[in-house]
């Protein structure tokens, strides 16, 4: 099994307690009694698009139970871009359990294993899919997907030489531009900020050709680092220039709604987020849209934000009685920003920083300590962030103003 | 073939911003509810209607909607597919399952088919639970099983690498919960090397170190066992009595000591014990000072009770078995000891020796426990 391997370890119970503390109402208490519709016509339930075309699959598939390795895979690939487009967690898994059914006495090709790697990022399961790209890696060292998946995943662990070590080796593997926002998004965090900015602006102002995607990279990248420079003009028009292209990329759309509400625009995170049918679709964007909705004081908004908060909760409440791979930075910024219980949110974002330590991480933690009067824990953050060099103005202010208490 | 696969996979990976994990509701879960009583099984399992789906193909109209009776056309298929990735075993038999008729059931994460359930096993006093539903399908799907018998709750989540659960389901009685605390009590003075050492030094100086009047003349060998006999009962009482009521108020939280003083000054009561067999400090108060460190050591007791989780409805049966399993190894140890005193007295030379041994011995270890405990030290000879 690949999949949440180390999450028990990672999660103890201690954590998991403090998780159900102040989720006042439970999941199970709401829970309606079964029942026996009236009628066959009912509708019990409409299908997401994933489920509709995973179940054609193994419709497809049934009864040739010895699927051999190119059936499997061409399997486990379609299951990946259904997985990609949807984004639907039951077609990840899918992905892994096809992965699992690989005969053991031949050998992965590397493309199964890439796949293997990208699920167990989204689930960030880091080490198992560092492993999955060590293997790659050995077999073929300049594989430019491997690299890159390794980039990303020193860039959120913190693992800065690891990410140095992959962007260099993606010069002339990949597209000009990927290499160079590669360096810059390792720049933006190790306190190069403002070279990053430099060159990346530059190669958008040379004029050279550059696929959508990684214009679109580009773009997400100088939005982030201006950001966090405090660089507003610049961040807003990168921000907008990105979403104008990927309305939907949910990593883009949380950097520029927690942007926005740095600034206080609440209003702005509202329309931005608010017209999504379910907005705890994406937790870390429900919660953000929840803190936009209390601090917009608009009585409409609250009791909006009022039946948010329940989805919310129960959303906890079931990953909680699931036990693993918690969502520990969803769950610190809701006990912080929404219920207001600054230890249980510093203990869970203490917890997510044993995994995770991007920028927004860090901020987090900062936030989190500050509001329990952990100067401790502010002043480890700020030795961590001399030592990388990160630069991010907000949380310079928390760091300056929190550890001077 | 690694040649084919390569040129296949292409654009996806390099979307590689990361993304969120994390999509509400949509994660694949089933709850299995049980409680096993006697021999008797009963409960529900609910299963998504989207796994069903997956698992079973509940769609027949393929229009992506599943209708109530699309469900209970496949009700067979449905109880077939649950019966199959579900097993229930007590003492090696295998447990009978039987699912009865399904209902829907609307959760938060969506609509769940609810299948009842009933069974019997040989026994429940263990049960062993094997799950599989889904796993083949979804490695991410988890199944979280709630299972009662008699008053407790045991919860479980099933994953690939977790698929089988063994659930004791017997619980001890109240009898075998005292014993236990009793037998830890008694075994808590016996590797208690302070509290041996402190209760050894009094023992010492009563029984080998008569001291009678204001002769100053010690006179020991030729003194009858009936002239200490008292003083022995009442400094072992004073301690049990002083340390009982430390141990019983810092238990129930009424007072607490910081760990650290405690070990401390229990430290130091033996380090003060050990020099009175060398030079008379209390002698003529030998209850008064058991009474005042007992009340020390009854903390250094409910430290040990503290670790050992009592039982919040036998809170004040686990205390006193343990009181008395304190007290009961007590006097397995003064009944030990007098004799072997009084026997060492019988001759001055081993009553020299055995008090320059015992004096020396006890202060020593007491102050490098004092130095250890008060300082933090690492006195290698104890680690």
């Amino acid at each position: 099994m690949l999949v949440f391997r180390n999450a028990q370890k990672l999660f103890g119970p201690h954590l998991r307690k403090t998780l159900l503390l102040g989720i006042s109402c439970c999941a199970m208490a709401a829970q309606a009694a079964p029942y026996i519709p009236d009628n066959d016509n009912t509708i019990i339930t409409r299908l997401p698009s994933a489920v509709v075309a995973m179940s054609q699959q193994l419709r497809a598939t049934e009864g040739s139970s010895d699927s051999n390795p190119q059936q499997l895979f061409a399997q486990a690939y379609r299951s990946y871009q259904l997985a990609l487009s949807e984004q639907d967690p039951r077609a990840y898994g899918r992905t892994l359990a096809i992965i699992e059914q690989w005969p053991d006495n031949v050998g992965k090709p590397v493309s199964l294993r890439l796949i293997a790697a990208a699920v167990l990022q989204h689930n960030h399961e880091f080490a198992p899919a560092l492993d999955e790209l060590r293997s790659v890696l050995e077999e073929e060292p300049r594989n430019a997907q491997a690299l890159m998946i390794q980039a990303q995943i020193g860039l959120v662990t913190a693992h800065y030489p690891l990410t140095q070590q992959s962007c260099d080796a993606l010069v002339n593997r990949v597209e000009r531009a990927f290499q160079i926002n590669c360096q810059a998004q390792l720049d933006g965090v190790t306190g190069k900020a403002e070279t990053a900015l430099d060159t990346l602006t530059q190669e958008l102002d040379s004029g050279r050709p550059m696929s959508r995607q990684a214009l679109l990279e580009v773009h997400i990248t100088i939005a982030t680092i201006a950001h966090r420079l405090g660089e507003n003009d610049m961040a807003g028009q990168h921000y907008l220039a990105a979403l104008t292209m990927a309305p939907d990329n949910t990593y883009l759309l949380s950097n520029y709604a927690q942007w926005l509400l740095q600034q206080e625009r609440y209003h702005e995170v509202i329309a931005l987020l608010g017209s999504e049918p379910d907005p705890t679709n994406n937790v870390e964007l429900g919660v953000m849209l929840t803190n936009a909705l209390l601090s917009s004081q608009d009585a409409e908004d609250s009791n909006r934000a009022a039946s948010l908060i329940a989805e919310l909760e129960t959303y906890f409440e079931t990953a909680y009685r699931r036990g693993e791979n918690l969502p520990v930075k969803e769950f610190a910024r809701f006990a912080l920003n929404i219920q207001d219980r600054p230890e249980a949110a510093l203990e869970a974002a203490m917890k997510n920083w044993t995994s995770q330590k991007e920028p927004s991480d860090a901020l987090l933690l900062a936030e989190a300590a500050a509001a329990a009067s952990r100067q401790d824990v502010i002043e480890n953050l700020r030795d961590w962030t001399d030592s990388t060099g990160m630069q991010y103005a907000a949380l310079d202010t928390l760091i300056a103003t929190g550890g001077a208490r | 073939m690694k040649s084919r696969f390569m040129s296949v996979i292409i654009l996806p990976l390099l979307c590689l911003v990361v993304s969120s994990n994390l999509s509400a509701h949509t994660l694949s879960d089933s709850y299995l509810n049980l409680s096993v009583d006697q021999q008797n099984v009963s409960g529900h399992w609910l299963i998504a209607v989207e796994d069903l789906e997956l698992a079973v193909g509940l769609d027949a109209n393929a229009d992506s909607a599943i209708s109530w009776g699309e469900i209970r056309q496949h009700s067979s298929q449905i109880r077939d597919y649950a019966a199959s990735r579900l097993t229930m075993a007590s003492g090696g038999q295998p447990c009978s399952l039987e699912i009865g008729t399904l209902m829907i059931e609307q959760l938060n994460a969506g609509p769940f088919v609810h299948l009842p359930m009933t069974g019997s096993c040989a026994g429940v006093a263990e049960v062993t639970l094997s799950y599989s539903l889904m796993f083949d399908i979804d490695s991410a799907h988890r199944g979280i099983l709630n299972l009662q018998s008699s008053d407790e709750t045991y919860v479980r989540v099933f994953s690939p690498d977790t698929a089988t659960y063994e659930i004791d389901t017997e619980l001890p009685s109240d009898a075998a919960y005292l014993w236990t605390f009793f037998i830890e009590g008694i075994w808590h003075i016996w590797i208690g090397l302070d509290h041996i050492l402190f209760l050894l030094a009094l023992l010492v100086a009563i029984v080998l170190v008569k001291t009678p009047g204001a002769t100053g003349q010690q006179q020991s060998a030729n003194v009858p066992f009936s002239t200490y006999f008292y003083d022995v009962i009442k400094v072992v009482t004073a301690f049990t009595i002083a340390h009982s009521i430390t141990l019983i108020l810092a238990t129930l939280e009424v007072v607490s000591l910081p760990g650290r003083f405690v070990e401390s000054v229990i430290a130091l009561s033996v380090a003060i014990s050990g020099i009175n067999i060398l030079y008379p400090l209390f002698r003529t108060r030998a209850w008064q000072f058991a009474f005042v460190f007992g009340l020390i050591h009854g903390f250094g007791f409910a430290g040990v009770l503290g670790d050992l989780a009592l039982p919040q409805q036998l809170l004040f049966g686990s205390l006193l078995s343990f009181n008395i399993g304190v007290e009961v190894g007590q006097i397995a140890i003064v009944l030990v000891l007098v004799p072997l005193l009084v026997l060492l007295g019988k001759a001055t030379f081993s009553r020299r020796l055995a008090l320059g041994t015992a004096g020396l011995g006890i202060t020593a270890f007491g102050v490098l426990w004092l130095l250890e405990r008060s300082l933090s030290l690492t006195v290698p000879v104890f680690s």
